[in-house]
């Protein structure tokens, strides 16, 4: 396995799509020079890649992707998509949210929600049908079709969800702890399912966890991210096992091993300073 | 809930006429028929404003403007709601007008809005709309003001443009908090109704329970007051149904009661 420091793994990848050049975050109506939520972050994401971000709770792994989403705009540095700096959201950049309930419409049936980013963008009725069919297959959803969210688990609530980002066609899909609300069994299934999603899609994936075993289930890198205030990526992890992964394999074992070393190290030094 | 004695709206019979049967005994034994006329009285007495047409023509007469101020104060609620609850500036400009006028209540204004606007049709439908307005506004502004950040957002990463997001998602997930509003202001029309039928109108329920006083026709006030509490029965009722059949997948929220 090979470990590298951010600045290396930025220059070593290929065919960036997602460029983070010493970002620095802090929130509107923060105090004036109170601590940034992310500083002097630099990191880069291939065309393609799984990239997986790892860390604990308020180390602002939720505020790096909605920069990449444009929900929010960086205080300092650069974040750059295909080569062009971030200015709002776009069609471009998916979003798969945490929070189970919202992010859905509920007055639209399985079939109108995952239609919404083809309709939006002007296709026809019987067009904007037809995608989300596709893709409403492709996460297992078929039968469900005409069931408002009201009637779905929530395992299928995010498959919804995921059918929907994908309708729109992006080349890139954010996910911020997708599965974090989920009963252990969905999460595994679904786990299992999203890695497959990847290879048919080729979408480029950034996905934001806090779970270390699913970071290495998932990602092809896994960044380790600090403890905020001022949080950074410490460490990136090449996790270079075929997929599908097999948890019981001693190789996964020892990956999620040392990362999860380097996680408590990070928060020891972290109690040291305090 | 365990035990099924009878369907609920059984019990909803059971109370009503134990209800009526208290009244018709305490008005048969214990206070002033004159004052306080028995049920069947009351009965009898809606019966002549039947059978002279008195009584429809009131209800028409009533309906008519609860309705139209009800469906105009609305419709203009509704937009300025929208505007308050999405920008900030259009809140600041409007909100203190908003604090200030929804605590001077319709009734305050009757005879100003008949030096207004007449004794006609106008000033009612006027008095009733304002009374409808605050309260549309004010829930839909708060309704907006609700709307899951994540569904925007999820909007927005959908490549949805922002007048996109305002109509495709803005306006359905507040349709619950417009909707309830209505059905509030619904209710305080009929206050609002029955004080300016008394000042000045001709005719209307609010105008029975008023000259009913000149010929001490007690029965005729009770009639009349009844109708009117059926009438906001039957509007609450068919608005609800309206939310259920038509608006459900909009609405589920909101209509369980």
């Amino acid at each position: 396995m090979h470990t590298g420091n951010p600045g290396e793994a930025a220059t070593a990848a290929s065919n960036p799509t997602v460029i983070f050049d010493k970002v620095g975050m802090a929130y509107p109506g923060q105090k004036a020079g109170s601590d940034l939520i992310l500083a002097d972050l630099s990191v880069s994401v291939s065309e393609g890649e799984f990239f997986v971000l790892v860390g604990p709770s308020g180390s602002g792994k939720s505020t790096l992707l909605k920069l990449v989403a444009g929900t929010e705009q960086q205080t300092e540095g650069a974040v750059l998509f295909n080569n062009a700096p971030i200015q709002g959201p776009g069609r471009q950049r998916g979003m798969v949210f945490q929070s189970i309930e919202e992010p859905l419409f509920q007055w639209l049936t399985v079939t109108q929600n995952v239609a919404f980013g083809p309709s939006i963008a002007g296709k026809s009725r019987a067009e904007s049908r037809q995608v989300a069919q596709h893709y409403i297959d492709l996460v297992g959803l078929r039968g469900h079709e005409q069931k408002l969210p009201h009637e779905l688990s929530g395992g299928m609530k995010q498959r919804v969800q995921i059918a929907r980002t994908l309708a729109a066609q992006p080349e890139l899909i954010l996910f911020d702890e997708p599965f974090a609300a989920l009963d252990a069994l969905t999460r595994r299934v679904l786990q299992k399912e999203l890695t497959r999603i990847w290879k048919e899609t080729g979408c480029t994936m950034i996905y934001v966890t806090h779970d270390i075993r699913e970071a290495v289930l998932l990602g092809q890198r896994v960044a380790v991210m600090s403890r905020g205030p001022r949080a950074n990526i410490t460490r990136i992890y090449d996790i270079e096992l075929d997929y599908p992964r097999d948890d019981l394999d001693a190789r996964f074992a020892d990956a999620v091993k040392n990362i999860e070393a380097d996680i408590e190290r990070e928060a020891a030094s972290q109690w040291q300073q305090d | 809930m365990a035990t099924r004695l009878m369907p609920s709206y059984g019990w909803s019979i059971l109370s009503v006429t134990v209800v009526l049967l208290i009244w018709q005994a305490s008005s048969t034994w214990l206070v002033d028929p004159m004052f306080l006329p028995t049920p069947l009285a009351v009965l009898s007495g809606a019966g002549q404003m039947i059978a002279d047409g008195t009584m429809q023509q009131s209800i028409l007469i009533s309906m008519m403007r609860i309705l139209s101020g009800w469906i105009i104060g609305s419709a203009v609620a509704i937009p300025i709601g929208l505007a308050v609850g999405i920008s900030p500036i259009v809140r600041s400009l409007v909100d203190p007008f908003i604090h200030f006028f929804r605590f001077v209540p319709a009734i305050a204004l009757v005879t100003l809005f008949i030096v207004w606007f007449g004794v006609g049709e106008m000033s009612k439908i006027i008095l009733i709309a304002y009374a409808t307005a605050f309260i549309v506004m004010v829930n839909t502004a708060s309704g907006v003001a609700s709307v899951s950040q994540d569904k925007l957002n999820a909007a927005r990463c959908l490549g949805a443009s922002r007048w996109q997001v305002f109509f495709r998602v803005m306006i359905p997930a507040t349709l619950p908090s417009i909707y309830v509003g209505m059905r509030l202001s619904l209710a305080s029309s009929f206050l609002v109704i029955a004080a300016a039928e008394m000042l000045a109108a001709d005719a209307g329920l609010g105008y029975i329970i008023w000259t009913a006083r000149l010929y001490f026709q007690v029965d005729w006030m009770f009639a009349a007051i009844i109708v009117l509490g059926l009438l906001g029965f039957v509007t609450d009722r068919l608005w609800r149904l309206l939310g259920r059949t038509v608006f459900d997948r909009y609405l589920r929220s909101v209509t369980s009661y």
